[in-house]
């Protein structure tokens, strides 16, 4: 192996594949990665493992399915190996700058292995967040009560209370600055920028996890301007954000605001873009580039009403959720067309460790591709698993539900969803919006193929340091969970 | 305060004495009258929930559409 390289991980949270100029999209989001992607292996079809973001970083980090620990187990494991701790044990300066998402704080584990972590969760910050007043009087729900026995007129009054919610707290004096919710990219980076100015020859490894593109969408004036939407105004983006949120609304309702709800998004991919532009240049000046291996990829993607749904939710398994953008930046290697075969973010630590010329450890269940990336090689599925209705894994009975199990080749994708008990097989060539399942009579062979994969990932054996890596991090999660457990409110009532 | 244990069937565990010590420090003004009923709150939660049976349910799921395919 050559001389080991430096690695520089980004990832962004809520970016579908399909919204990156690499990957086909004709809105302006991406003109920096897209001129880097001509000279990066850019694969067509990277799968999360998981989805969102609790069910998803182990993959990208730890190169482990998500509920490989069983389904108790959220986050990395006490001693779990990652792309940082093998790092840092290699010898690498380690940093990582996380855009104040709770799930991949210290107390999930993400902290292991780096010398700087900063995620923001409990720091000042140069932006206020937002705080809405929620709270209706006695008569206003009383009202609300007598209205919903009408459906038109609970209608009717759900729409008057929201508008007169909007108008109560609207200010002339928001920016797109004052109603963000976490660190936009440029804060990120500028942190980031800091530490490499102190590095010296030693290689390292930078995590940068940007928000930009999450929900609720406030992107930076100046990316609105970049993507021809600066006639959004903050006051508009707050009740569009406020809209897009409504628990009441169907779909048909919510179609109205879709396409201003896609630019603000689009325009945080592109903040997000401008900022990498300027790390990049960053590392030229400090003549970290030609050392430094870049690997950008998301941790799911987002949905915009594709399947009915909004955000990214564990039970919608689609693509616009699990194909996510991936290139590597190698330096001095060659581009070469890479398979269009579904390739799993399990698999990305051990690729990009053989990329820097480091041995990935054996306790990775995924298993580097390097040598197969760099001669145009094949791969051959992806399995994505999560559970469905585990939309707050602080909550540990949520965590315990059914398990949505994705199995996809090349053409074909079963999503078996065991909470609904239902089986979903399309065919991705002609039917790649995934509309309409085929019938059971259809494609059996591909069927069984792929619950055949499935069976095989549920049937693998559970090893003695996955049992213990679990054990650990149920420990870690006894003090985590003391307030939702059924054993404090035991103890607190005897 | 009573942790639901059966008594009789109690079992004697060996402990280090600096973990004891420090164990009864960590529960001095809290509900935790002993060592024994804080070992006991810890190991419930490790054992209450354990999702190998929901495993074992969906490995059948699948088994048997593979068998009603005609492929098992």
């Amino acid at each position: 192996m050559s001389e080991p390289k430096s690695l520089v991980l980004v990832t962004v949270d809520c970016l579908r594949a399909d919204h990156t100029g690499f990957m086909g999209y004709t809105q302006p989001t991406t003109p920096f990665l897209d001129q880097l992607a001509a000279e990066s292996m850019v694969f067509p079809k990277a799968i999360a493992a998981g989805a969102p973001t609790y069910y998803s970083f182990p993959g990208i980090l730890a190169a482990r399915f998500p509920l490989a620990l069983g389904r108790e187990v959220v986050g990395i494991a006490p001693g779990e190996p990652t792309l940082a701790t093998v790092l840092q044990q290699a010898g690498y300066r380690t940093a990582a700058y996380v855009a104040a998402n709770p799930y991949l704080s210290n107390r999930f584990g993400y902290a292991q292995g780096f010398e700087v972590f900063r995620d923001f969760l409990s720091e000042e910050l140069p932006y206020a967040g937002e705080a809405i007043p929620r709270v209706r009087t006695r008569l206003n729900q009383r009202i609300a009560e007598l209205a919903h026995k009408v459906s038109v007129l609970g209608r009717l009054y759900d729409d008057l209370y929201f508008e007169y919610c909007q108008k109560m707290t609207a200010s002339k004096s928001e920016s797109w600055d004052s109603l963000r919710r976490f660190p936009a990219a440029d804060f990120l980076v500028d942190q980031a920028c800091d530490w490499l100015g102190s590095l010296g020859r030693q290689p390292f490894f930078l995590w940068l996890h940007f928000m930009d593109p999450h929900a609720p969408y406030y992107p930076p004036a100046e990316a609105l301007k970049a993507m021809g939407s600066e006639r959004i105004l903050p006051e508009r983006g707050r009740y569009l954000n406020a809209a897009w949120n409504r628990a009441d609304l169907g779909v048909e309702r919510l179609r109205k605001y879709r396409d201003e709800i896609v630019r603000l998004h689009d325009s945080g991919i592109r903040w997000v873009d401008t900022q990498l532009a300027r790390l990049v240049e960053v590392l030229r000046n400090l003549s970290l580039w030609d050392s430094s291996v870049l690997v950008l990829t998301a941790d799911h993607g987002e949905e915009f009403l594709d399947h009915g749904g909004r955000f990214h939710a564990p039970s919608q398994p689609y693509q616009e959720m699990l194909h996510v953008p991936l290139l590597m930046r190698v330096p001095g290697v060659k581009k070469v067309a890479l398979s269009d075969a579904p390739f799993s973010h399990v698999h990305l630590a051990p690729t990009a460790l053989e990329a820097i010329g480091i041995e990935p450890p054996q306790e990775f269940e995924g298993h580097s591709y390097w040598a197969e990336a760099q001669r145009g090689g094949d791969w051959e599925l992806a399995v994505s698993e999560s559970i469905g209705g585990c939309t707050n894994p602080m909550d540990a009975g949520k965590r315990m539900g059914a398990r949505v199990l994705v199995a996809q080749d090349r053409r074909h994708k079963l999503v078996l969803d065991f909470d609904r008990e239902q089986e979903e097989l399309f065919d991705l060539e002609s039917d790649p919006r995934e509309v309409r399942a085929l019938r059971p009579e259809e494609e059996k062979l591909a069927r069984a193929r792929l619950l055949r994969w499935a069976l095989q990932h549920l049937h693998r054996p559970t090893r003695g340091f996955n049992r213990e890596l679990a054990l650990r991090a149920r420990v870690r999660e006894v003090g985590l969970e003391w307030k939702n457990s059924e054993m404090y409110s035991k103890t607190l009532a005897s | 305060m009573n942790m639901g244990n059966d008594i009789n069937s109690a079992r004697e565990l060996r402990l280090p004495g600096h973990l004891c010590e420090a164990a009864e420090q960590l529960i001095k003004g809290t509900r935790f009258k002993t060592v024994e009923e804080l070992l006991s709150f810890v190991l419930q939660e490790l054992t209450s929930r354990n999702s190998a049976q929901s495993e074992a349910e969906e490995r059948k799921v699948i088994e048997e559409r593979l068998r009603d395919l005609g492929y098992l």
